[in-house]
């Protein structure tokens, strides 16, 4: 059997108008500002050269069990559980939200059985760090952290905790944590991540006035946030 | 593995955004489910054998993170729904706030909205995605003809839905030329 001709290309079968909007569904593009950003993020999420493979890392712990990217996510979240910094310190640069969901990728990741589809590399659960499973041959290649690393992680912990608390329907408790984490990172890079768990703490706590009032703050403080369009649903005016 | 990687990236990062938002991610979680994608197929590269094309295999990998994203979605507002494998597959995007009130892409959406969901997902692959039949066949699991036969009907309605609001508008602006 052979494909019909597609719209887009079949001059005279298709009308002016049909081939114009499927031509317009096709140049369809995410935003190149948006792109670069995201390539960003997934390029420091892969192991720099030189660093020894997490297959290699995994292969050197018995587990056999762990592929190279499920273990590279693992490797970044151990790091930043222990307050070591690997292959994730560029990713733990990243100030981007998505940034802030990673380890709890990573950190199932690390511990689910053996890959055998892409689902499993992608659960999310709330386990606990387990920096027993650092090997030595990753330890001996990490570097120091500095001063704006280990506060950008701790930062990123606190906003995971909070967001885990939300997530188990526990807004009482997020609140409390982002209450906290306001105080001891007043000026954090993760301040619009905050605000937004925030919003959508108070709306789940049923204080949907405050969450109105400053999902509107949020959305004139950073209107072209990831997050605008989730924190718009808390503007009940 | 990197090069290759970044290859892929800028050759269809544009069709995993797409195809995410059509499977119903929503705009703020589409970076990270994007991102996700693409640790994926780093992840199995290597074992990619190329027995299928490559936009065929980034789709299957679209459509489980999606599903799961969904899944979590659903679970997470304790209102879990039941839902074939069929159903879940549902590649309507979120124009209106992905294109920034671009016209055309809200016509699209409006009439590919108006489409049965099975025959609005092959005539987007083909019409849109510019799959071949096969490929259709691939991702979604569905014999070659009936691939065809669905793509047909989506034309037809496609035909309808757009005829239909090009008549709605005339008659509209017959009005507001009465009107004025």
């Amino acid at each position: 059997m052979t494909d019909p001709i597609r719209w887009s290309e079949a001059g005279d079968s298709a009308t002016e108008t049909e081939q114009m909007l499927v031509r317009s569904g096709q140049a369809q593009q995410m935003p190149s500002e948006e792109k670069r950003a995201l390539w960003s993020q997934i390029a420091g999420a892969l192991p720099p050269a030189g660093v020894p493979t997490v297959a290699q890392t995994a292969a050197g712990l018995g587990s056999g069990s762990l592929l190279a990217l499920k273990g590279l996510k693992a490797l970044c979240v151990l790091a930043a559980a222990s307050g070591l910094v690997i292959a994730g310190y560029h990713w733990l640069k990243q100030s981007r939200p998505a940034a802030v969901e990673k380890p709890a990728l990573a950190l199932a990741a690390s511990l689910a059985p053996a890959v055998t589809a892409p689902v499993s590399a992608l659960e999310v659960a709330p386990v606990a760090p387990q920096p027993e499973a650092l090997s030595a041959s990753a330890a001996a290649t990490q570097a120091p952290a500095s001063s704006h690393a280990s506060q950008l992680r701790e930062e990123s912990l606190a906003v995971m905790a909070a967001r885990q608390a939300l997530r188990s329907n526990d807004a009482p408790r997020a609140l409390h944590l982002l209450e906290q984490a306001q105080q001891r990172f007043k000026k954090g890079a993760l301040a619009e991540e905050r605000e937004a768990l925030s919003i959508e703490a108070l709306a789940r706590s049923g204080q949907i006035a405050r969450a109105s009032t400053r999902a509107q703050a949020f959305l004139t403080s950073y209107p072209r946030s990831p997050h605008a369009a989730d924190v718009q649903r808390f503007i009940t005016k | 593995m990197h090069s290759e990687l970044e290859a892929i990236y800028a050759g269809h990062a544009d069709f995993v955004w797409r195809t995410l938002l059509r499977m119903g991610v929503s705009r703020a979680d589409v970076g990270d489910a994007l991102q996700d994608v693409f640790l994926v197929v780093h992840q199995q590269l290597a074992s990619f054998e190329g027995r299928s094309a490559l936009s065929t295999w980034l789709f299957t990998i679209c459509r489980t993170v999606a599903t799961k994203r969904r899944q979590r979605y659903r679970r997470e507002r304790e209102n879990v729904v039941d839902s074939s494998p069929e159903e879940l597959i549902d590649l309507r995007a979120d124009v209106g706030r992905a294109a920034e009130h671009n016209q055309e892409l809200i016509l699209l959406e409006t009439i590919l909205e108006s489409i049965d969901a099975n025959q609005r997902n092959v005539f987007i692959l083909f019409e849109l995605e510019k799959m071949s039949g096969e490929e259709i066949s691939e991702a979604l699991g569905i014999p070659l003809g009936t691939a065809y036969s669905r793509l047909q009907l989506a034309r037809n309605s496609f035909r309808q839905a757009l005829t239909r609001h090009q008549a709605k508008a005339r008659f509209e602006d017959l009005r507001a030329g009465g009107n004025s």
